[in-house]
């Protein structure tokens, strides 16, 4: 059963892997965790379209805030 | 957020995201980028095959499309990443750090990173497949950038501070600023492009590696890189990195006539091209072909130019009351023929119209809405860089080849004409395909003929040879006077004719070349040009031009013809005028009116009526709209109506100008040469100056002429002295008085001496060879009946006048005289010792037999010259005389023109000659025949003398002559006929 466990992380983790590589090529910009959470999300039956717009959403907030912030520090 | 609340996304499509899969595999092949292709491919089909995923045992379930299609959707343009990331590059790019720090070095801190601000945005958007760059644009180049800035060498850090603040910008580092002035600048410079002109992109190409981030983009890095690997001696040259767009523009410049730019410069009179440049995605090679090509027809635009500003220069200076708008008063003290004028007129309309195409040219490539490429900019030129050849040809044929040498204006004029017509005909001869060409030239032709046609028009119809800048093919000869009887032949010289000689090389390549300096177009109909102008200047000083001409009614010679080509052709207002490239300017110049008949209508509504100041109005609308100092009203009228003409319905340029041009100038010179000739039969009576030379000169007018020669010839039988020419005057006069009482003024007699002449003159027959009538023929009459004319008539009057002498001498012969001379001698003899001898020798019946033999022989003899001199007098006076008269007033009345009743008389004057026997090729008849006449004049003077004066002998002798003559004259003119040689003798 152990094994079995062991081999289905295994294969997991491959996958992960694999889906990784893709993702560097596409150049998403995902790291490792994120995409672990993405691939969770949509295996629990998230629309991907709907995530990819949350995700690109949340980004677009996180750069303003930045940008933000740095004009605070310059003045 | 409100959008993903409230949006329902669609379940996920595997076919999509299978096809974008396949999408970005082969963007991945595109972009020479196969290794991550075939990565993509192994990666998402392993990831398809993996089973247990999602909670289910099998692949390809909807959970790993999910994910795939959601990683497809966050891409952010894989395939710029796929270059950085495919690690084929560092281990050069550090070799290149090494010849880096030496060029930074070598250089002395004028390198530069700065790729151009063009690039950047050009780079990425050139091709991406839209779907995955679902990117806000304006994170896109930064991003990009940011990716870059991490393959810098470290050293660019130290460059960074050197380079131009653009590429900070470009960068998207910010620097730390030490001041804020610095800030400033380097806001102020990240929003202009960098001076490239200045040196401001300049770099060495083997350090480009910077800028390559796109496999595309960086051929000209590759191909340079090929070139320093391959052989030793290459030398890569520093080149200032331009775009496309920037080249694009610079070339626009460059066609609109700016001489000195950056791509270009103006070098001994042509466009260099700099080459010094460099695309990122062209060779050198290609790009320097591609500007050289170009800066071809810079150049072109450039000569061109320089005409135009050169004859509007020389029109302005040479009228200084700038009055444009009438073509005529422009050149009248120009030295620039109005054919070159109106020639530089449509050139400079043509270029007006490319320059207005080039400036919505470069809006576009400014506005980089489209994608602009040199390529594309080519392809759109193109329809006005083959007009520019056209033109190009002519130019240089038409033009330039005449200024090489020292030419008249005729010359000039001429030779650009035909040049022109004969572009416009190998045009045509292409056939319909290139009918746009033929549109755009005709009109060109059209303008550039309107000074030739007007010049020929104001001739034909008010006799006016108006050539200022003497252009026209012919000039009135000054020498020659209206009076002159050589008027019609000599009243017009062609141009210096050495000149024509000039162009004959020119000739026989072009095959167009003026024949004899005639405008090629002009060569089927010169003749006619002439003659009618010809025949208008002798109608107008013969006051025919006073009542109004149906030319006039119906407009100059060039407006008929357009008129004539727009029912031809037929003309169309708006379906056509995207096509032509002239028909847009009329529509805005067909404005003008209307905008200044609007004025006139308001200032009429307030009760305004002043002409003057209507004038003005409308002169200050139209000045306003046309600034351009040599565009003329007419010119625009003229461009509105060629511009609206329908060349689809195009026939060929001879069939053209025969349905649309000939006809007007030979209805022209029908007109002309109808009242010409009306006016010289009805006016000046040509009809009867032929009448009376006929009846004078060819003796038709027998009593009259009777009533001349009979003193005279009785004179002559006397041989009393009849050289008094008053006497003989006055015979004259007296003669004329009851029928020419008219002309008899015009008549006198002349006598040349004729002692001096050789052997064949001291024959009594030419007694009277001196003997000439003078007739004084007014103007205009003598340019039919010339002199040269008139000494051929004397010809025939003096042979006339032989034949009535030897007729006249035998009628006056009579019996009585001969028989009174026999008795007469006899009384003289009486008392004598002839009376004696005459008593020895009494007659006896033998001698008296003898005797009366001999008499009636000497009449036989002179019956039978008698008869010969009456039939010969017989057969000229009706048979050659009378019956040629007939032929000819009979050809004198269908005669329909000037030249032809001068043919005519000529041809009849020939005839006439050469059936009296003058012409030298039957010169031997006449010798016989005059041979004759002497015969019957001689034997006159024996018989006056008496019967004794015959001798036997002699008349034998006479006898013999005579039948052999009539002998020779018989058997000779029987061979004649008889081969039907001389029709008349018949």
């Amino acid at each position: 059963m152990a094994g079995s466990n062991k081999a289905k992380v295994n294969s997991a983790r491959e996958t992960l892997g694999t889906l990784l590589e893709i993702s560097k090529l596409l150049n998403t910009g995902l790291d490792a965790e994120s995409l672990a959470i993405c691939v969770r999300l949509c295996e629990s039956g998230v629309n991907p379209e709907a995530l990819a717009n949350v995700i690109r959403e949340l980004r677009r907030e996180t750069a303003a805030l930045k940008a933000a912030e740095a004009e605070s520090d310059k003045k | 957020m409100s959008n993903f609340k409230y949006h329902r996304f669609l379940d996920v499509n595997s076919h999509k995201t299978k096809r974008d899969i396949e999408g970005v595999h082969m963007k991945f092949l595109i972009h020479s980028n196969e290794a991550a292709a075939n990565n993509f491919q192994s990666l998402t089909d392993t990831f398809l095959a993996t089973a247990d995923f999602g909670g289910s045992d099998d692949g390809h379930t909807d959970a790993h499309y999910a994910v795939l299609s959601l990683l497809l959707l966050l891409a952010n343009s894989p395939t710029r990443e796929g270059v950085t990331d495919t690690q084929v590059e560092p281990p050069q790019e550090e070799e290149e750090e090494d010849t880096f720090d030496w060029a930074s070095y070598l250089l002395d801190s004028d390198y530069t990173t700065h790729r151009g601000v063009f690039t950047n945005s050009l780079d990425w958007s050139a091709d991406e497949d839209s779907d995955l760059n679902e990117d806000e644009d304006g994170e896109q180049p930064s991003s990009d950038l940011t990716m870059k800035t991490t393959f810098t060498t470290p050293s660019l850090a130290m460059v960074s501070m050197e380079t131009t603040p653009v590429s900070d910008r470009d960068s998207g580092v910010v620097n730390t600023p030490e001041s804020l002035l610095d800030e400033k600048m380097t806001e102020v410079s990240s929003r202009i492009a960098p001076l490239y002109w200045a040196g401001g992109t300049r770099r060495r190409l083997t350090d480009m590696s910077v800028s390559g981030c796109d496999d595309a983009s960086s051929l000209t890095r590759l191909w340079e890189k090929h070139l320093v690997d391959s052989s030793v001696m290459y030398v890569t040259r520093d080149k200032a990195q331009l775009t496309e767009y920037q080249i694009q523009r610079e070339v626009l410049w460059m066609l609109m006539g700016v001489s000195q730019s950056f791509v270009y410069s103006w070098q001994t009179g042509h466009f260099v091209v700099n080459r010094d440049i460099q695309l990122c995605h062209l060779t050198d090679k290609t790009l320097f072909n591609v500007l050289e090509d170009l800066g071809r027809y810079g150049n072109v635009v450039w000569k061109l130019n320089q005409f135009v500003d050169a004859i509007a220069m020389e029109t302005n200076s040479s009228s200084p009351a700038h009055s444009l708008n009438d073509n005529n008063t422009t050149g009248e003290a120009g030295g620039t023929c109005q054919t070159y004028q109106a020639f530089g007129i449509a050139i400079s309309h043509v270029l007006r119209q490319f320059k207005r195409e080039l400036v919505s040219m470069e809006k576009e490539i400014c506005a980089q809405v489209e994608t602009a490429t040199l390529s594309r900019l080519l392809s759109k030129l193109s329809p006005h860089l083959v007009r520019l050849d056209f033109l190009d040809i002519v130019f240089r044929n038409g033009i330039e080849a005449c200024c090489q040498a020292t030419s008249s204006n005729a010359h000039k004029a001429s030779f650009l004409l035909s040049q022109l017509y004969t572009t416009l005909q190998r045009c045509d001869a292409l056939g319909s395909t290139d009918n746009t060409q033929v549109s755009f030239l005709f009109p060109i032709w059209m303008v550039s003929c309107k000074p030739y046609l007007d010049i020929i028009d104001q001739w034909v119809t008010t006799g006016q040879l108006n050539d200022p800048c003497q252009e026209f093919i012919v000039r009135r000869n000054a020498d020659v006077k209206l009076g002159d009887e050589n008027f019609w032949e000599a009243a017009l010289e062609v141009h210096d004719k050495s000149d024509w000689t000039l162009p004959s090389s020119h000739d026989q390549e072009g095959d167009g070349g003026s024949v004899a300096g005639v405008p090629s177009f002009l060569l089927p109909i010169m003749s006619q040009v002439v003659g009618a102008g010809k025949a208008a200047e002798m109608l107008q000083h013969l006051d025919g031009l006073q009542e109004p001409q149906g030319t006039e009614t119906t407009g100059t010679l060039y407006e008929v013809f357009i008129e004539s080509l727009q029912a031809h052709l037929g003309s169309h207002h708006t379906t056509h005028s995207e096509t032509t490239g002239g028909a847009t300017e009329p529509v805005v110049r067909t404005a003008d009116p209307v905008f200044a008949d609007n004025v006139l209508r308001q200032l009429q509504v307030k009760g305004v009526r002043d002409p003057l100041l209507a004038e003005n109005f409308s002169q200050l609308i139209t000045g306003s709209r046309s600034p351009d100092p040599t565009s003329r009203g007419d010119e625009e009228e003229v461009n509105s109506r060629l511009g609206d003409l329908d060349w689809s319905r195009l026939s060929p340029i001879k069939l053209l100008l025969q349905t649309c041009l000939y006809p007007h100038v030979l209805h022209c010179y029908k007109t002309m040469s109808d009242r010409l000739l009306q006016t010289l039969k009805e006016k000046c009576g040509l009809m009867e100056y032929f009448a009376t030379v006929r009846s004078l000169y060819l003796m038709e007018a027998g009593d009259a002429m009777y009533d001349f020669y009979t003193p005279l010839f009785e004179k002559l039988r006397f041989h009393e002295s009849w050289q008094d020419v008053s006497f003989l005057n006055m015979s004259l006069r007296e003669a004329l008085q009851e029928h020419f009482s008219c002309q008899a003024h015009r008549l006198f007699v002349a006598v040349r001496d004729t002692s001096g002449c050789d052997r064949r003159h001291k024959e009594p027959i030419t007694a009277l060879q001196g003997l000439t009538l003078q007739y004084e023929v007014p103007w205009p009459i003598n340019i039919i009946l010339d002199s040269g004319s008139m000494a051929l008539y004397n010809e025939v009057f003096t042979f006339l006048l032989q034949i009535k002498r030897a007729k006249y001498s035998l009628d006056r012969l009579s019996f009585v005289d001969l028989e009174r001379d026999s008795v007469l001698s006899l009384k003289q003899s009486k008392g004598s010792d002839a009376l004696s001898a005459l008593m020895s020798s009494p007659l006896t019946p033998r001698e008296d037999e003898t005797e009366f033999c001999l008499t009636h022989r000497v009449q036989l003899l002179r019956m039978r010259l008698m008869h010969f001199i009456n039939n010969l007098h017989n057969y000229m006076m009706t048979r050659i005389l009378h019956s040629t008269g007939l032929e000819f007033q009979q050809e004198m009345e269908d005669a329909h023109d000037l030249d032809l009743v001068m043919a005519i008389h000529a041809r009849y004057m020939c005839r006439v000659h050469e059936r009296c026997l003058l012409h030298e090729k039957v010169k031997f008849i006449k010798g016989i025949i005059s041979q004759v006449l002497n015969m019957a004049l001689t034997f006159a003077d024996h018989w006056n003398d008496s019967i004794h004066s015959f001798s036997v002998k002699f008349l034998l002798e006479m006898e013999l002559m005579l039948s052999r003559c009539i002998q020779f004259l018989a058997s000779f003119l029987n061979n004649t006929i008889k081969r039907g040689s001389l029709p008349h003798r018949e």
